[in-house]
């Protein structure tokens, strides 16, 4: 999963240019188009949940294992829960952990990624050293060790992604500084008395970064991605709370009753290729900014 | 005779006190650690005095960029220095980084060459102009904007107000190396380098940004280096013009003297290179053979195997730079490197010093035949 997720967005990083712009990024071809459809009901209808779906939590277990109904569109699990409503519910917790895991990977890493790039000689050489460290793990190895130690909640589960994430952009966003502060202007601003700080959070950083939105962009599915698999193991955030990693866990010890298995494995499916073909936006539009 | 590695600059005589000259660098050498060493400027010796105008001149690699950027440390690490650059009585050399940071943009302002790598991308030119206004100024961030755009309007740009809000790929070439300037100038800096300033530019742009330059740097009394490859640019605008090759300053003198009276065959040939609109001419007139490998030892003069006027001595003795008078004496009477040295006292060259030749045999003066006029 490392291994993949490094080379992609090495990729796009590669076709991205300085000057690259969300607002440069418009779907196209079908499959752009109908991934940030797809991104874009499933997160409306996430965000309104509770308008458009009864209680998750509530139990009923003289219809557990149902079939779907005008009652449970999707039908109900184990406990007799709404199997639909477990899904949008689930979704707000892949979506928080997807979207913090990047905020908080993406703070450190670009930070630590900065300095070190910035900083070069022994400072970056220590740096990087200790970020291989990290990435000689497996990254889900790290996740699932972090996670089983913290405890199964929510915020555990970001904290435990975010610290095996961290060490690919610090990686991603030195290379980019490295680049970046040989580049002209950042010898100007020195000339005009800018010292290192400045120069780096003012000069070099902002340039290194526009890079760096088009990658969190591809990110946000692996992070769900990872979200979920911690759940499937059995690590990641604990019932109650829906989560379609744990849910499909659950559904494996029914494998007769198709719709449980289904529901939650599907809404991970749609919403991570989703990502992923609109993800494509990224890469392909990078490729026609034309070099200033 | 000596060995030919003696160089002026050690045992020269220093101007006097009473007209202390702004900028004072002595003996610089500027030398690249790469896979090879690359001896870029070799110790080059000048003066420059308040409120002048000064070219350098020379073509790509003749190590101009580099003695100017070692002035006040912008050069890369694996770049090692050595000599004396006294600005206004202190010794540039002895800063620390967080020292000389102060002395940057404050005293000393750079303008490059590319405006289309210069300016930072990602921030508006207010944000630009601003914090540099309030990194020297200390001013406030409603009086920096409006400073600002004082500052865009006095360098040309019009609808100041509307443009600062601009990103820098919304500028033209011209309108953005306005801006660089006005940047350079913000903090009323007593010496202005001018890196190629107009080489990245459209031709008709040229002439509007030099005479841009010249009124500002004339208007406040900066002193400015203008560092050029094209003679013809440091024609209008300077008043003094060193010619460098191969890391070394090779003639110096007021800028018409080196436009009519070229002593240095380098020059000479410069100048027979340089497209002329007075004169009809069939085909432009190239230097034959290239520069000297900056990474080899040079012995003797860096000029002599491409140069028509070599003599004997000129591959075995390095010529220090001299007055033309003495140049011929030393010459015809076979004078020695101390000879040389007590014959001219002051060789650097500065405000008010004579034309300085670093050539054995300097040709006679070229006359009207391609005598510009400066």
């Amino acid at each position: 999963m490392t291994s993949g997720r490094l080379r992609r967005l090495e990729e796009a990083i590669a076709a991205t240019r300085i000057g690259t712009t969300l607002e440069s990024l418009r779907p196209r071809t079908f499959l752009e188009f109908y991934g940030v459809g797809v991104i874009v009901v499933m997160v409306t209808a996430i965000a309104a949940a509770p308008l458009m779906a009864p209680d998750p939590f509530a139990q009923d277990l003289t219809s557990s294992l149902a079939g779907s109904s005008a009652e449970h569109w999707l039908g109900t699990d184990n406990l007799g829960r709404d199997l639909w409503s477990r899904i949008l519910y689930g979704g707000r917790v892949s979506l928080v952990i997807g979207v913090f895991v990047l905020l908080t990977a993406g703070a450190v890493g670009v930070l630590y990624g900065a300095v070190s790039g910035y900083a070069g000689g022994m400072v970056d050489a220590v740096m990087m050293r200790i970020v291989d460290i990290f990435l000689s793990f497996p990254s889900i190895m790290l996740a699932l060790l972090i996670s089983a130690a913290l405890g199964p909640t929510v915020r555990n589960v970001i904290i435990a992604i975010a610290a095996a994430w961290w060490p690919v952009y610090a990686r991603l966003v030195r290379g980019q500084v490295i680049v970046v502060k040989e580049r002209e202007f950042v010898t100007a601003s020195r000339a005009l008395g800018a010292g290192p700080i400045r120069n780096l959070f003012r000069t070099v950083l902002p340039n290194s970064f526009g890079v760096m939105k088009t990658i969190f962009v591809l990110d946000v599915g692996y992070a769900i991605l990872a979200g979920s698999t911690l759940g499937f193991l059995g690590l990641g955030v604990s019932p109650p709370t829906p989560e379609w990693g744990y849910m499909i866990r659950e559904a494996l010890q029914y494998p007769t009753h198709w719709w449980f298995i289904l529901s939650p494995g599907l809404a991970l499916l749609l919403f991570v290729s989703a990502i992923n073909f609109a993800g494509g936006i990224v890469t392909r539009s990078v490729h026609e900014v034309p070099v200033r | 005779m000596k060995s030919p590695s003696a160089e002026p600059g050690t045992g020269t005589a220093e101007t006097p006190e009473q007209e202390r000259p702004l900028l004072s660098v002595r003996d610089l050498s500027v030398t690249f650690r790469a896979e090879s060493v690359v001896r870029a400027v070799r110790g080059v010796s000048y003066d420059l005095a308040a409120g002048e105008q000064v070219g350098l001149v020379g073509e790509s690699g003749s190590g101009k960029s580099a003695g100017a950027l070692a002035l006040v440390g912008l050069l890369p690490d694996y770049a090692d220095l050595s000599g004396r650059v006294t600005l206004e009585g202190t010794d540039l050399m002895q800063l620390t980084e967080r020292e000389l940071r102060e002395v940057r943009g404050d005293r000393v302002g750079i303008v490059y060459q590319d405006p289309f790598s210069s300016l930072n991308p990602v921030l508006t030119i207010s944000k630009q102009l601003t914090e540099v206004l309030r990194k020297h100024k200390r001013v406030g961030a409603r009086a920096a904007r409006r400073e600002a755009a004082r500052l865009l309007g006095d360098v040309g740009v019009p609808n100041a107000e509307e443009r600062l809000s601009d990103y820098p790929h919304q500028f033209s070439g011209g309108m953005r190396q306005r801006a660089v300037i006005a940047m350079a100038v913000a903090p009323r800096p007593a010496l202005l380098i001018a890196d190629e300033p107009t080489t990245a530019l459209d031709v008709t742009v040229q002439a509007q940004i030099l005479e841009l330059l010249q009124e500002l740097t004339s208007e406040h009394r900066t002193t400015m280096l203008l560092i050029t490859h094209d003679l013809g640019v440091v024609a209008g605008v300077t008043q003094r013009v060193m010619v460098m090759y191969a890391g070394r300053i090779v003639e110096s003198s007021t800028t018409a003297d080196v436009f009519t009276r070229a002593s240095h065959p380098y020059t000479v040939a410069l100048h027979r290179s340089l497209p002329r609109i007075d004169v009809r001419q069939e085909r432009l007139v190239t230097i034959e053979g290239q520069p000297p490998d900056p990474t080899r030892h040079v012995e003797g003069c860096p000029f002599a195997p491409r140069c028509p006027s070599r003599i004997d001595r000129c591959s075995t003795e390095d010529p220090p730079l001299m007055t033309i008078p003495t140049a011929r004496r030393a010459t015809a009477e076979g004078w020695d490197l101390q000879s040389v040295r007590e014959a001219d006292g002051i060789r650097v060259p500065g405000p008010g010093s004579p034309h300085l030749t670093a050539c054995w045999n300097p040709p006679e003066p070229l006359g009207d035949e391609r005598g510009h006029t400066g």
